[in-house]
């Protein structure tokens, strides 16, 4: 595949000039006009989106669409158009109806967007003409959306500012060709809505009074960029992030090497290593998850070589290959044997389980080659061992472009950059050595450098965690900065993360065959990305930064269809709810219940509450109980997902990143430094011994526990319990712990999944949005709406509440800037001072206004 | 309507769900039975599906292999359905034995619990690309909604997930059976009238927000809050109470939770609940197996005995299919430390009710209940026998989020037609 570079870009301009003239010349200029309509607007949709399915391959409802023949002819729903007649004309109806309908054409697809649909209505209208003998032929294989890039600039930009308004230039300019109905747009959101907004999306909660303040304090014009930067350094920045790459990644704390995963990925957005190098750490490090947390990835999907092809793909470059393992891609492409090569890069990988009682994993590599040729169900006589070849190309150049000579100056600042592109590209990529990612994936990595290095040698044959060659160079292919699919694909789920819609949709889905919206956008985003050095926090900091990330919604009595429209255009955006996570945070921000806001003591009060009390003696149970529970498999364990009484859908399991990534268990190899950096020589040579001695663990110890558990088992009484309702006091002054920090994904029933959170067992699963009942009830009666909607001693509002000389208005207007971070209006004040008077107290009304604010959908939809 | 919670479909689902989902339910029966292509109309309502998680042996229970090696520790005993027996763990069930049918013939083709689990509940095999949906969840999502209470409940243990059937045909759970869900009522402190006035207040601000922003979201979120606000006060909650239950039924039920999960799990279907699932676990016996199953027929013998009896005597079993499921059986060979391991190539289960003719035992294994000797039933045969009691057509193809058409249950299962004969 050609890289266009800018001079030839050049060309279609001038050649469209001279043609024109030459049309003038020659015949009417209807006529030419027409035909340069077809070739430049109407081909590349048709061949893009109806080609693949109406083609002398495939007659889908008898219907060629790749011949004029074909065309005229029509298929099962009569002729396809009537030329000049948009009314009559199958093809427009069916690309017209609204979206879900079942006539829709394309099918399989995003729908034409309002410019493509556009086009072919212009085209129908005056006369659908088709220049002689053209014959439509479908894309095979093309890379997507890289056909133009006039927009982009050759330069530089020299600030992050400069780069956001670049981006916004390119975005009006590509939406400038438009004919027919006006794209409608929304208005920049204000001070307040922005800030909102983009403390939610970037730091996961939303902002406090105090940061309300010191906002406003600040100079209107810089305000909102201090504000980015204050915010893309938070703390909270990663864990926010990493609910980001957990969802992409399908991080599941519950499966093996999960939890260390999670706290890894933590990690790398918190120290900002380059995304580059993780995802080769991803894809390459072999090892125990406790000390070599990256190889949880692999874990993630048993070292199937399978699964992690079609995950990989699918995950770092956005292509959907999976659905080729069983068979040739039916609407792309891919051929089945292109996928068995790409899973034998991880074919000699596997996993090793080993422990009864004390099971140790790790992956680490084989000496067969796990991945043959044919499949089996074929039941080929003979299967061979597949070679891994890599299916995509990387795009070519002439002239090496400026992003990436600034990706090399970034990482390789002596560089001559004059230098082979090959050979410097080489060098960036620079964790081909599989050994190397390895110790760059553990925690404090890059300290053991050269005490790794020295060690190495004599060690890796007595490893038992061998590295993967092959899986290292898979790692370099998908991480080139020449693949043309790699930082797009990230680019374009951080940009959805963001502004509410993709590029591309689905957003793992980049395919000729499915429409970029906006391509060169997309591109000037992913060339800066690269530039940075594949930086989370800069590529953040450009897009919230843009005017585009700034718009606001489509006001009420907009259409669906015009509300579909703006937001692909990008020209307003869509209303986002929170993520679960970022909801009962900001739930719990509001209303200052991360931490106790009641004195010790204070909400002391009797409560009533069942009990159970076992029929059967207690001594039949002391040691038994873990040992009856504790066999259960882990996908449909016995015990209920919530955990016994009390029953809280609330409560999460916390996870403590940093224990996580301290080695705890690796025996006589690990030293530890000072600094809390963990030295482990033992990473690249933990012996047999050590994984055999974790092995032995008190014999005796099981063996009373088993005795215990037989007699309670025996006495037929084990489980039978009688209720009894006691009394029992109380202090009622709970606290909630963010939920970032949480095992994820949270039980199917908690809140956060309630609220959308995946379970991310599955590729291509996106975040849940839709509304349900249960998301409603535990907003009403859940504890932590409850919890902060109660006024406690210990929070700002109280002093406000219980000082005599206070205004209502001024408690409304807090209670507004604390939950909503606006001021009410003055129909809300009034509204919400008769509230409160309806209450007992002043403290109740203020409880009842805060629910309802926390309540309300202003709160959880995004501003 | 369907009866899974449908607010609207995700956007991100941008294709057709598969058209024409007309229920079968509303069919007169005698063209039901032709649309499914079977002689006999369908009469099973609900279902109720106990969910043995682990494994549990099937020579233990349903299938006893008297004087073999491999027998293990229990005698058979004999049943109320002549001929027939199961082991002595159960001594009040084999007393409703002319209302259950045996299948002593499943060949199970996965050992390990994830994947086995997976294939039991769903029908598919386990597949990294697409989380196809339990069991409960495409019965609820072809079938209309005939209660306040939410279609499909899972109590005391997870239920399978909904997979691209999506977040509506995901069970309701229930954690622990007789106490009161607290997050349908207001919490505590604050009285019904406090209660109105912030959800008057509530309703006041969301008007005010939709009118505003054009926005489908925050209108369907409007339709989940009206719905929820109409469950707090229906009437049909008194059902997940168990206070007001004559305390000897709980006494013969068992006092254990499974016992209370199994008296909901009937007041639930009365209520007109289309699917319960009750979650017990324990049976992964790979130790003392003899001890656990003793302790699991003390538990399970009273409750789904007295479910049984109760929904004869009420006359609702014709209407509700119950089943006792587990994702595969144990080895014949008894190991080293008194237990059984995994084995999948042949199970049994026990059903009753829906339409099912008691007394019978269909398939058998052979001499030592290591494999069918004959009528092996593939594990895809039991959806579609659950789909053909309800009169859902398990062959309907439906069309993922991603375009991909999926048939509800696994291409190639049959219903077992000797269960409803």
């Amino acid at each position: 595949m050609a890289y266009r570079n800018r001079q030839r870009h050049l060309a279609p301009p001038i050649m469209r000039g001279s043609f024109q003239i030459l049309a003038l010349l020659l015949t009417s200029i209807t006529v030419a006009r027409a035909e340069f309509d077809f070739i430049q607007k109407v081909q590349p949709v048709l061949e893009g989106s109806c080609v693949r399915c109406h083609s002398a391959e495939k007659k889908k409802g008898g219907l060629r669409l790749d011949t004029k023949e074909g065309f005229l002819r029509g298929g099962a729903s009569g002729p396809t158009v009537v030329p000049g007649d948009v009314e009559k004309s199958e093809l427009i109806r069916r690309i017209s109806v609204p979206r879900g309908h079942e006539d829709l054409m394309p099918q399989e697809m995003e729908p034409l967007s309002g410019p493509h649909k556009n086009w072919l209505v212009e085209w129908v209208k005056t006369g659908a003409k088709w220049p002689d003998g053209v014959v439509l032929k479908s894309h095979k294989r093309s890379v997507p959306g890289l056909s133009d890039f006039r927009l982009i600039p050759e330069t530089a930009p020299t600030s992050v500012e400069e780069a956001a308004r670049v981006a916004d230039g390119i975005l009006k300019k590509e939406n400038t060709p438009v004919k027919g109905k006006k794209l409608l747009g929304a208005a920049l959101i204000d001070d307040l809505s922005f800030l909102r907004r983009v403390t939610v999306d970037l730091v996961g909660r939303i902002p406090t009074t105090q940061e309300v303040a010191q906002f406003e304090a600040e100079d209107a014009r810089t305000r909102r960029s201090k504000l980015v930067a204050r915010l893309i350094s938070s703390p909270r920045f990663a864990d926010r992030w990493t609910v980001f790459y957990a969802d992409m990644l399908r991080v599941r704390s519950q499966a093996e090497g999960g939890s260390q995963l999670l706290a890894y990925i933590n990690r790398c957005v918190a120290q900002g290593k380059p995304y580059d190098e993780m995802v080769r750490e991803l894809i390459s490090t072999n090892g125990r998850a406790e000390q070599a947390p990256a190889a949880g990835f692999a874990l993630g999907d048993m070292v199937n070589p399978m699964a992690l092809a079609g995950a990989t793909v699918q995950v770092f470059m956005g292509v959907r290959l999976a659905c080729a393992e069983c068979h040739d891609h039916p609407f792309d492409d891919w051929k089945q044997k292109e996928f068995y090569e790409l899973a034998a890069y991880f074919g000699h990988s596997k996993r090793v389980e080993t422990g009864k009682k004390i099971k140790t994993v790790y992956t680490t590599e084989g000496d067969e080659m796990l991945v043959k040729w044919p499949p089996e169900r074929e039941q080929a006589p003979k299967r061979d061992g597949v070679e891994p070849k890599f299916p995509f190309e990387m795009i070519s150049f002439k002239v090496k472009p400026s992003y990436i000579s600034r990706l090399e100056k970034m990482r390789n600042p002596g560089v001559d950059e004059r230098a082979v592109a090959n050979k410097a590209l080489d060098e960036l990529v620079s964790d081909a050595d599989p050994q190397k990612a390895l110790k760059a994936s553990l925690p404090g990595g890059d300290v053991l450098a050269e005490s790794v290095r020295d060690g190495k040698k004599r060690q890796v044959d007595k490893s038992i965690f061998r590295q993967s060659e092959e899986r290292a160079q898979l790692a370099a292919h998908i991480t080139d900065p020449r693949n043309p699919y790699f930082a797009r694909a990230l680019v374009n789920r951080v940009w959805a993360e963001l502004v509410g819609r993709g590029f591309v949709e689905p957003l793992d889905n980049f395919s000729a065959y499915n429409e970029i919206r906006s391509p060169q956008l997309l591109q000037y985003l992913a060339q800066e990305f690269i530039a940075s050095g594949y930086d989370l926090r800069s590529l953040v900091k450009l897009i919230v930064l843009t005017e585009t990330y700034q718009k606001g919604h489509l006001p009420a009595g907009a259409t669906a269809q015009e509300s579909a429209q703006a937001e692909e255009a990008f020209t307003a955006t869509r209303p986002r709810r929170m993520l679960g996570e970022v909801l009962f945070d900001s739930v719990a921000e509001a209303g200052h219940v991360q931490d106790f806001k009641w004195p010790t003591g204070a909400n002391r009060r009797e409560v009533q509450r069942q009990i159970r009390i076992p029929i059967a003696p207690k001594e039949a149970f002391a040691v038994a109980d873990d040992a009856m529970t504790g066999n259960e498999p882990k996908m449909m364990g016995g015990k209920p997902a919530m955990g016994s009484a009390p029953y809280d859908l609330e409560k999460g399991q916390k996870l403590d990143f940093d224990a996580l990534l301290k080695e705890g268990d690796t025996g006589s190899l690990t030293k530890n430094k000072p600094a809390g950096v963990m030295i482990s020589e033992g990473v690249l040579s933990e012996s047999r011994m050590d994984v055999e001695a974790r092995q032995k663990k008190e014999d005796a110890e099981v063996e009373a526990v088993r005795m215990a558990r037989i007699r309670a088992l025996q006495s037929g009484l084990a489980e039978r319990f009688r209720l009894e309702t006691i009394t029992e006091v109380l202090d009622d002054n709970p606290k909630f712990d963010s939920t970032f920090r949480m095992a994820s994904p949270a039980p199917p029933s908690h809140f956060v999944r309630v609220f959308g959170q995946p379970s991310r067992d599955n590729l291509g699963e996106f975040r849940n949005e839709s509304p349900s009942l249960r998301q409603e009830l535990l907003m009403l009666n859940g504890k932590v709406t409850h919890e902060a909607s109660r006024v406690g001693p210990l929070e700002p509002i109280f002093k406000l509440v219980s000082n005599p000389n206070t205004k209502p208005e001024q408690i409304v207007e807090f209670a507004y800037l604390e939950a909503l971070t606006r001021r009410p209006n003055r129909e809300e004040v009034a509204e919400a001072v008769s509230l409160m008077k309806a209450a007992e107290t002043p403290v109740e009304g203020l409880a009842d206004l805060r629910w309802t604010l926390l309540n309300s959908l202003e709160f959880r939809f995004i501003p | 309507m369907k009866s899974c919670e449908d607010y609207h479909i995700s956007r991100r689902r941008f294709l057709t769900q598969c058209a024409g989902t007309a229920a079968l339910l509303g069919m007169p029966a005698h063209q039901l039975a032709a649309a499914i292509g079977s002689s006999h109309a369908p009469k099973a309502e609900s279902v109720i599906l106990f969910w043995n998680s682990g494994g549990m042996s099937h020579l233990d229970t349903w299938d006893p292999k008297p004087g073999r090696e491999v027998g293990g520790e229990f005698e058979p005993i004999k049943t109320s359905a002549d001929g027939i027996q199961i082991s002595e763990i159960f001594p009040q069930l084999a007393k409703q034995m002319h209302n259950c049918a045996i299948i002593r013939s499943i060949a199970g083709t996965n050992g390990d619990h994830a994947r086995a689990t997976y294939e039991l509940q769903t029908s598919y095999p386990q597949n990294p690309a697409l989380v196809h949906p339990g069991l409960g969840s495409f019965i609820v999502n072809e079938s209309n909604r005939s209660s306040d209470l939410p279609s499909y409940i899972s109590i005391g243990g997870m239920a399978p997930r909904a997979g691209y059937l999506g977040q509506r045909c995901e069970a309701y759970y229930v954690g622990l059976p007789g106490e009161r869900d607290p997050y349908l009522a207001f919490p505590a402190g604050i009285s019904q009238v406090q209660g109105q006035r912030r959800l008057e207040a509530l309703a006041r601000m969301n008007a005010r927000t939709s009118g505003k922003i054009a926005a489908a979201d925050l209108k369907e979120s409007s339709v989940a809050l009206r719905d929820a606000v109409n469950l707090m006060k229906s009437p049909a909650l008194a059902s997940f109470d168990l206070d007001k239950e004559d305390p000897k039924t709980l006494e013969r039920y068992g006092l254990t939770e499974f016992g209370r999960g199994a008296l909901l799990a009937r007041k639930l279907v009365e209520t007109g609940v289309r699917f319960v699932q009750v979650n017990r676990g324990g049976f992964d016996n790979h130790m003392d197996i003899f001890p656990s199953m003793r302790n699991h027929g003390s538990v399970m013998d009273p409750a789904i005995s007295a479910l049984i009896e109760d929904l004869a005597a009420s006359g609702r079993l014709e209407k509700t299919l119950v089943m006792v499921l587990s994702e595969f059986g144990r080895t014949p060979k008894i190991n080293k430390d008194a237990g059984r391991d995994h084995h999948a190539r042949c199970f049994s289960s026990l059903i009753a009710g829906g339409g099912v003719k008691g007394g019978q035992v269909i398939g058998s294994s052979d001499a030592d209940g290591m494999e069918p000797k004959d009528r092996p039933v593939q594990v895809a045969d039991l959806h579609a026998s659950v789909c053909h009691a309800l009169g859902v057509n398990y062959t309907k193809e439906l069309t993922t989020p991603l375009g991909r058409p999926m048939k509800l249950v696994k291409e190639g299962a049959k219903p077992v037609n000797e269960l409803f004969a």
